[in-house]
C-alpha cells in the first residue's frame, strides 16, 4: 500500500507537472543563486520553496519537471525492453534446439558486459558517428510492431477481414511511430524524439532486454508442459497461437511483478547517463544530471543535489515495495 | 572493492540469517524493509546523501573527508570509509533479501524441526542446522555481484575522485580514446567472467548433490 501511494503521487506529479511547478524549470531569477530553502524572491513575487540552485533556478520546480521526465522515458523504455524479451523468448522456450542456443548465446554476451561499459560504448561520441546506435534503435524498434502483428495474426487468422483491419492499423500507426522515433523521418512531423535521449532510450532498452528473455523463457519453458497447451495442440493451433494466447496470459503474474521492478531499475539506470552528463542535454531537469549538477557544490550548498536525489529514492522505492507487493497478492492464488 | 567485499558480504549475511530465522517477526520486517530501501537507492544517490550528511562543510557532521583523493597514496578511515559504504550498501540489500528467503525456506525444512523436537536450543539450530544449507543459494548472488560492484565503482570513484579503474574509464570516454575504452571493456568483461567460473565451480563444491555430467 505504501508503495502503490509512493508511486501514485510520483504519477500524479507528473502529469500536473505543469500546474505544480511554480516557475519555468530553465527560468533564471537574479539574486537567488544557491539560497536555501524557501528564500522569498526579492522582487517579492513568491517563493524559492526548495532553494535556488547553482544557477538560480528553482529547485522545487525543477524536480516536479523532473517528474515527468522520469515517468515518461522509464516505463517506455521497459515496455520495449519486454516486447523485445517476450518476442524473443517465447519461441527460444517453445521450440527450444538451435534457436534457443543461439538466442540465449546473444542474451549471455549482452549479460557478460558490466551496464556502465555499454552505455559508456553507445554513449561516446566517436561510436555515435558510426551509427551503431542508429541501427541498434532501428532494431529494438521493429520488435513491437512483429509482436503486434503476429499478436493479432494468430488470433485472428481464420477471420481474415477482421484481421486485415487490425493487422492494418497496427502497421500503419507502428509503422508511421517507428519512422519517426527510429529514423527521424516522420512523414507528418509529429513524432520524433531528440537524437540524444534516443541513445540512452536504446542503451536501456537493449541492457534490459537479455534479462527479460532469460525470466520470459525460464517460466514458457515451465508453462509449456501444461495439459492445456497439450490441449491446444491437440485442437490444431499453431505455435504462435499457443505462445501468445495460451502461455503468455498465464505468464503475466511474474512478469507484471518483473515489469514494477525494472520500472524502478530502469529509472536508476537513466539516471546513471544523467549523472555523468552523458546523453540528456545540460539543461534538462531530469533527476540524475540536476544530481550531477548539485554535487560540485554539495559540501557547501547540499540541497540542490539532495532534492532530487531524495526523489528518485523515494519512487523507486515505491515501485519496490509496490512490486513486492504485488508478488504476495499473486502468491495467494 | 576487496574493501567493499569485506563489508557487504558478512553484514549482507547477517540481516539476511537474522531476518530469515523468524519469518514474520517484527525483526524480519524492519530488516526487510531496510534493504528493501538501501537497493532502492543507487550509488550516485546514496553517495550525495552520505556526504551532505558525513562531509558536508555547511550542514552536515564532519566526520569524514568528501573526496577519496588522498586514498591514493594512504587509505585511512576517514578517507575511505564513505565510498566503500556507498557502494556496499547497495549490494548489501540485494544479497540479504537472498540469504533471507533461502533462510526462511530452510527453516521450513523436516530436518529443522527434528532438531527443535529433540530440543535442540534455538541458537544452536540456526548456528549449526541452518546456516550452512541457508548459505549455498547467496553465493550464487554474491558472485554475481561482480557486474554491479564494477558499476558502483564507476560511480563512486567519480563522485569521490578516487583515480581508479572507473575514473579511468569516465575519462577516456570524455577523451573519446575508443582504444582505451575497448581496453577497459575487456578488462571487465575478464573479470566478469572469471568470477562467473568461479561461482560454477564453488557451487558445486558447496552443494554435493549437484554433478557434473
Amino acid at each position: 500500500m505504501v508503495g502503490f501511494a509512493l508511486v501514485l503521487f510520483w504519477f500524479f506529479t507528473a502529469i500536473f507537472a505543469d500546474t505544480i511547478a511554480m516557475y519555468d524549470p530553465l527560468a533564471i531569477a537574479s539574486g537567488m543563486k544557491n539560497k536555501v530553502p524557501g528564500t522569498p524572491l526579492p522582487d517579492g513575487t513568491g517563493y524559492y520553496l526548495l532553494g535556488g540552485d547553482g544557477l538560480s533556478r528553482d529547485v522545487f520546480s525543477r524536480m516536479v519537471m523532473g517528474a515527468r521526465e522520469v515517468l515518461i522515458i522509464a516505463p517506455a523504455a521497459t515496455l520495449f525492453a519486454f516486447m523485445v524479451g517476450i518476442t524473443l523468448g517465447l519461441p527460444a522456450g517453445f521450440f527450444g534446439g538451435r534457436l534457443d542456443i543461439a538466442l540465449s548465446f546473444l542474451a549471455n554476451l549482452v549479460l557478460a558486459f558490466p551496464v556502465i561499459l555499454l552505455f559508456y560504448l553507445l554513449v561516446t561520441p566517436e561510436i555515435v558517428k558510426t551509427g551503431i546506435p542508429k541501427y541498434l534503435a532501428a532494431v529494438l524498434f521493429l520488435f513491437p510492431i512483429i509482436f503486434l502483428v503476429i499478436l493479432f495474426n494468430s488470433r485472428f487468422f481464420v477471420q481474415p477481414p477482421k484481421r486485415n483491419i487490425y493487422i492494418g492499423i497496427t502497421l500503419i500507426v507502428g509503422l508511421w511511430i517507428y519512422l519517426g522515433l527510429a529514423w527521424n523521418a516522420d512523414p507528418l512531423g509529429i513524432v520524433s524524439m531528440q537524437p540524444n535521449v534516443l541513445i540512452v532510450f536504446v542503451s536501456v532498452v537493449f541492457v534490459n532486454s537479455p534479462t527479460v528473455f532469460r525470466i520470459v523463457r525460464g517460466i514458457v519453458l515451465d508453462i509449456k508442459t501444461r495439459d492445456y497447451v497439450a490441449a491446444a495442440q491437440t485442437r490444431g493451433e499453431g505455435p504462435w497461437y499457443i505462445m501468445l494466447w495460451e502461455i503468455l496470459p498465464n505468464a503475466r503474474g511474474p512478469l507484471i511483478v518483473d515489469f514494477c521492478l525494472r520500472i524502478g531499475y530502469t529509472t536508476i539506470l537513466l539516471g546513471t547517463p544523467g549523472f555523468f552528463g552523458l546523453g540528456v542535454s545540460p539543461d534538462s531537469p531530469d533527476w540524475g544530471s540536476t544530481i550531477n549538477h548539485g554535487r560540485k557544490l554539495l559540501s557547501i550548498y547540499p540541497h540542490p543535489a539532495l532534492v532530487p536525489a531524495i526523489a528518485l529514492m523515494s519512487l523507486v522505492l515505491g515501485l519496490n515495495l509496490l512490486a513486492d507487493g504485488l508478488r504476495e497478492e499473486s502468491l495467494r492464488d | 572493492m576487496g574493501c567493499v567485499m569485506l563489508l557487504m558480504v558478512p553484514a549482507a549475511l547477517i540481516i539476511g540469517v537474522l531476518a530469515g530465522m523468524r519469518e514474520g517477526s517484527r525483526l524480519d520486517r524492519a530488516l526487510s524493509t531496510l534493504s528493501i530501501a538501501t537497493t532502492a537507492t543507487p550509488e550516485y544517490v546514496s553517495g550525495v546523501i552520505f556526504i551532505a550528511i558525513f562531509a558536508s562543510s555547511a550542514v552536515g557532521l564532519k566526520w569524514f573527508a568528501g573526496t577519496a583523493t588522498s586514498a591514493m597514496d594512504q587509505i585511512t578511515f576517514n578517507n575511505f570509509t564513505l565510498p566503500v559504504v556507498t557502494i556496499a550498501l547497495y549490494g548489501i540489500g540485494y544479497i540479504a533479501r537472498m540469504t533471507r528467503a533461502s533462510m526462511a525456506e530452510v527453516m521450513t525444512a523436516q530436518y529443522i524441526r527434528t532438531a527443535r523436537l529433540k530440543g535442540v536450543r534455538f541458537r544452536n539450530i540456526v548456528m549449526k542446522h541452518a546456516l550452512r544449507n541457508a548459505l549455498i543459494a547467496p553465493f550464487t548472488v554474491i558472485m554475481l555481484q561482480f557486474p554491479w560492484l564494477l558499476n558502483g565503482v564507476v560511480i563512486v570513484e567519480t563522485l569521490f575522485n578516487y583515480k581508479g579503474f572507473g575514473w579511468t574509464l569516465v575519462e577516456a570516454a570524455g577523451n573519446n580514446d575508443i582504444e582505451l575504452l575497448l581496453a577497459c571493456s575487456v578488462v571487465a568483461v575478464f573479470v566478469v567472467l572469471i568470477t562467473q567460473l568461479i561461482s560454477d565451480i564453488g557451487y558445486v563444491f558447496l552443494n554435493p548433490r549437484i554433478r557434473i555430467s
